[in-house]
């Protein structure tokens, strides 16, 4: 396990990069979730990086600008932005690695990051969207709903009414959240991988839409369902990842047939 | 920028793992390192980001920080064969980062910033280390007194409080009432020396000439005014090196941005107050007699 920061002089992004147990030339990008949902994933990230790493892949987790280490203040990070920094992330870790190909694990509003770094100029072997943001609004509107009962339960009611400029306790401008809600993964250019895994607790549409956008774009993508104790999927989207087993195995499991070839 | 940040590895086989922050204008001659780490089970940023908040804001007043994991958490790894219990490593771990910047940077003198949990450690080292010359505890000890419960029925005066209640228990909002039970246990569930160890404890500290820093918030903790510390310690006269402040509207993790802000202004004070009286340029080059006296920051309460 080796910290690191990397990228532009006056945009440094903090990494983790784990290098492969044994020769590989497979390399992992994880992108982290939003920095509402980052606390409670960063966990469950050490520890599939750390499983990922052991089975022969070269594996790298990195902060956003504006979240964790990384360079910024925390009302600076759109979709945008944080889509260059998976370019800039990709970039390190082939140097770091020499790896031939990388695959791209994202959660939440990573994977949405990492499917929009695929349409945009990168190319992953596998794209694997683990619970994806696919619209941006019906994100934006279950954070929202989490942070009026977390405002509730803290004795904030007042900020319950009106509009937020704050989200689960961070920042959340006019600037970050037109960007957020922006977000559509089923319109705009193919991504550009050999095949998409989607990973979700409960099949619904918009998973389905994801997935027959993919097709129609000639990208082999499958819809997988993975079912979690109920004392796991009874938890909020946002604590969910750092008590989750099946999707880790589920993820090591997938990411396997990359190392053959 | 007003800072510059490293990797900092140290500890037996560089297991431990954390993030130097320097000030990258002014820094202030032999002021006291800053120490960070995990509040709970978040890795070393902390809850909403507050240590990379705090420990930029303090690089720009000109102090050093590190914000570090101990040793099983966040992008920490434990020693091979360190069958320790958490809080002795922990307290360990505190004590390596100490060791570790006096090696590498030359530190003579340490502040710990214990936030809830960590506070254990924080006033562990403290206690026991003369190379500590301040503390700060955000969120630490809190023993109910006789006026917590002469004060217990202001609550019932609190509109959150009402609006909590009915939209809970009136409108079934169960996962909420679920939510705050959980995070009464989260804050409760500590081991607090008593409180004549503790009042002993701060005793040996500011005999020693340690300065504390204590803040204390409202909500559903078991703080309720402002002097509840010293009545807790049956010490009403207190001391001029404890510095206390209680704020009754934030909670326990500082959810709300002004919160944190005030917070983090509080320490920034508290810091220039007892250790920023004298400042010299970041460049290595500038000669002892680059020494001047420090203009007030704006940011600071001198």
């Amino acid at each position: 396990m080796k910290p690191l920061f990397f990228g532009e002089a006056e945009r440094r992004l903090y990494g983790v990069y784990h290098p492969a147990a044994k020769p590989s030339r497979h390399a992992v990008l994880l992108c982290y979730p939003g920095m509402q949902e980052y606390n409670a994933a960063h966990w469950m990230f050490r520890r599939l990086a750390t499983s990922l790493s052991r089975e022969g892949h070269h594996v790298l987790r990195f902060d956003y600008f504006g979240t964790g280490d990384s360079d910024g203040d925390s009302d600076v990070t759109t979709p945008e932005s944080a889509v260059a920094d998976v370019h800039t992330a990709i970039r390190e870790l082939r140097d770091l690695s020499r790896a031939r190909e990388i695959s791209l694990v994202g959660l939440r509003f990573g994977a949405a990051c990492a499917a929009l770094a695929c349409s945009s100029g990168s190319a992953a072997r596998q794209l694997v969207l683990w619970e994806p943001v696919i619209y941006g609004h019906a994100y934006v509107r279950e954070l929202e709903a989490q942070d009026e009962r977390r405002n509730l339960v803290l004795l904030h009611a007042e900020r319950t009414r009106g509009r937020r400029n704050e989200l689960l306790g961070f920042p959340f401008n006019a600037r970050v959240r037109a960007g957020t809600e922006a977000i559509n993964l089923t319109t705009g250019s193919p991504v550009k991988a050999k095949r998409v895994v989607v990973l979700c607790s409960d099949e619904r549409n918009e998973h389905r839409a994801l997935r027959d956008w993919y097709e129609r774009s000639g990208v082999p993508t499958e819809l997988r369902a993975v079912q979690e104790p109920d004392e796991v999927a009874g938890h909020s989207m946002r604590e969910r990842p750092m008590l989750s087993n099946a999707v880790l195995l589920e993820l090591a499991a997938e990411l396997r047939g990359s190392l053959v070839g | 920028m007003t800072y510059t940040e490293k990797i900092f590895s140290f500890g037996p086989s560089a297991a431990l793992q954390g993030v130097l922050v320097e000030p990258r204008g002014r820094r202030i001659e032999d002021a006291p390192a800053i120490l960070t780490w995990n509040v709970g089970l978040h890795h070393h940023i902390g809850p909403h980001r507050f240590f990379v908040t705090l420990t930029r804001s303090l690089a720009a007043l000109g102090f050093t920080s590190l914000r570090f994991d101990i040793s099983g958490l966040g992008d920490s790894e434990v020693s091979q064969g360190d069958t320790r219990p958490d809080p002795e490593r922990a307290v360990a771990d505190v004590r390596e980062a100490m060791e570790a910047l006096t090696k590498q940077r030359k530190f003579q003198t340490f502040v710990p910033i214990g936030f809830c949990s960590s506070v254990d450690a924080a006033h562990a080292v403290g206690v026991s280390d003369p190379r500590v010359v301040g503390v700060i505890h955000l969120e630490g000890y809190g023993f109910r007194t006789k006026g917590f419960y002469l004060r217990y029925p202001l609550r019932f005066l609190n509109r959150n409080r009402w609006e909590r209640l009915i939209r809970m228990r009136v409108l079934g909002d169960w996962k909420a009432a679920a939510e705050a039970s959980q995070d009464k246990e989260r804050v409760y569930v500590r081991d607090y020396p008593t409180p004549q160890r503790l009042k002993s404890d701060i005793a040996a500290l500011v005999a020693r000439g340690a300065a504390l820093l204590l803040v204390y918030v409202g909500g559903d903790t078991d703080y309720a005014y402002k002097e509840q510390f010293f009545e807790m310690i049956d010490d009403p006269a207190g001391s001029n090196r404890v510095e206390l402040d209680f704020y009754p509207d934030a909670d326990h993790t500082f959810f709300l941005e002004e919160d944190r802000r005030r917070v983090i202004q509080r320490v920034g004070s508290f810091l220039r107050k007892h250790f920023g009286t004298v400042e010299r340029k970041t460049s290595s080059a500038a000669p002892p007699s680059a020494r001047l006296h420090a203009e007030p920051s704006p940011r600071a309460e001198r």
